[in-house]
């Protein structure tokens, strides 16, 4: 069976666009292919539409139309590339991955998921909203996004035009023929609330897998501290230091500013450097900066006490299941994915979202008190190799692939 | 029409729903079905455009401009004068 998988660039976030099922699902006899707009790789099953820079340039003006006047995915022409390819005419099934970054025009859905058997993940609420990725606490989603009080949320919009694109994916997506993915029972919650596609026959919740074993680094914790120059008794917190909105980091900045630690603590970060000056004086920061080799954040994990991810939206977070894995506790805002991915209570801890204060409490007390860390960080590893193994998530897509075709075949479409 | 006959490019380029101009920006509305079939036709031209193997990427720029109605000069001059500002001798003895 051949998948053939869409996207808008292949290598970064490889793990969930489809560019790791290219050779891991071979060994289920499932042969993939991807298609991006922009290729980094040098892999000979990825293709790209766009052809140099005249299509950079095309895509920019493209955007740039879209932003002036406040729509979003739909002056995009690449849909009609992608039809023209050999790998979208040899595929038997058609994977759509992160096609909301302007890869696919909204209007060439219908046509363009008519023509193949068609699986759509939904990585975050995007297609469930008018405008934004993340409605976060607002349910204007959910009866037409008729005011957006949040027109600067990502993607943003100049006019108030929510109302105008939450009508026309309603237009689209009526009749469209379609597999949705979802990774969490938050989105999958999300999606069957949503009047959008609450008609959607197939969703199929199917949470993402990792390679566990990578992360299982015990008996390393010091000898991780001193390779990333971390002090081996200090007390050390790993998160995600990034000015995306989404991410929480003034929340965890409050929390740790609150007040002076009470046992020497380490501040342990990857993605943007300096964005903690102002902890500096109490605390030390290491600040690995964007880490792009997977072999480091085993390594990073298992030199932490525990993992902070207090994101405002997440529709997954495989981050927090790395943690997991790694055997570390995870802290996290209430209202996401989050929460039940980490099996709060029992696992992670969950605060109310936006208290810094709830945040700062929790994390004091597993500095206090290691052996709670210790036992949450276990029952962690425990639900990663139940629930997360990558083996058990290869075994769902392919099942899925099978089941999409099948189910097409057996109708004649 | 020009002397073949066939539409000019600028009437050919530019489909009635989709010719805003700076005051029309906010208004216009793109969820109506005949606008989803304007901006089929404009994608189809946009590729049109780009599927050209002749002429220079300005050229394709100004077609792109007429279709979708976008303000590039902006992009263009700026360009142009980074461009000049690299090939400057004056900048080329400051770098040394």
């Amino acid at each position: 069976m051949k998948v053939l998988h869409v996207t808008d660039v292949d290598l970064p976030a490889r793990h969930f666009n489809g560019y790791d099922l290219l050779d891991d699902l071979a060994t289920r006899g499932v042969e993939g292919k991807q298609a991006v707009l922009r290729k980094l790789s040098d892999n000979p099953d990825v293709v790209a539409l766009f052809s140099g820079r005249g299509d950079e340039e095309l895509q920019y003006r493209l955007r740039e139309v879209e932003r002036r006047h406040s729509i979003n995915g739909l002056l995009i022409p690449w849909g009609r590339l992608l039809a023209e390819t050999t790998e979208f005419k040899n595929a038997d099934v058609v994977h759509y991955h992160l096609i909301h970054n302007h890869v696919i025009s909204l209007y060439d859905m219908k046509w363009l998921f008519g023509m193949k058997p068609s699986v759509w993940t939904f990585h975050d609420p995007w297609p469930l909203t008018g405008h934004c990725v993340h409605p976060v606490t607002c349910e204007g989603w959910l009866s037409g996004c008729e005011t957006c009080p949040y027109l600067d949320r990502t993607f943003p919009i100049a006019h108030d035009h929510a109302d105008r694109m939450w009508r026309i994916k309603e237009r689209v997506f009526s009749g469209l023929d379609v597999d949705v993915v979802v990774a969490s029972d938050w989105m999958l919650n999300m999606v069957q609330r949503s009047p959008l596609t609450s008609h959607f026959e197939h969703v199929h919740l199917i949470p993402f897998g990792i390679e566990t074993r990578s992360f299982v680094r015990d008996d390393e914790k010091r000898a991780s501290r001193r390779r990333l120059g971390v002090p081996e008794d200090d007390f050390v917190a790993f998160f995600r230091a990034t000015r995306w909105e989404f991410k929480g980091l003034p929340h965890i900045i409050d929390a740790f500013a609150a007040k002076p630690p009470a046992r020497p603590t380490t501040l342990l970060t990857v993605d943007h450097r300096g964005l903690l000056k102002e902890l500096r004086r109490e605390y030390r920061i290491v600040d690995l900066g964007w880490v792009d080799d997977d072999a480091l954040y085993p390594l990073v994990f298992s030199a932490c006490d525990v993992f902070v991810m207090p994101s405002l939206a997440e529709g997954f977070g495989l981050m927090a299941v790395e943690a997991m894995a790694a055997g570390r506790p995870v802290v996290c805002f209430e209202g996401t994915a989050l929460p039940a991915v980490t099996h709060v209570p029992e696992c992670g801890i969950a605060v109310p979202a936006g208290d810094a204060a709830a945040l700062r409490a929790a994390l004091d007390r597993l500095a206090e008190d290691p052996s709670e860390a210790r036992r949450r960080g276990r029952l962690g590893r425990d639900i990663v190799a139940e629930e997360y193994g990558y083996e058990r998530y290869l075994d769902s897509m392919a099942e899925l692939y099978r089941s999409v075709l099948s189910r097409h075949r057996a109708s004649g479409t | 029409m020009n002397r073949k006959g066939r539409p000019r490019g600028g009437d050919r380029l530019v489909p009635d729903p989709l010719t805003v101009s700076s005051d029309l920006e906010g208004e216009f509305d793109y969820s109506t079905p005949e606008a989803a079939e304007a901006i089929r036709v404009v994608a189809a031209l946009v590729l049109e455009i780009r599927e050209e193997k002749t002429g220079p990427l300005a050229r394709k720029v100004a077609l792109y401009e007429r279709t979708l109605g976008l303000a590039v000069i902006p992009v263009l001059l700026r360009r142009a004068i980074i461009a000049a500002r690299r090939r400057s001798p004056l900048r080329r003895r400051r770098t040394r």
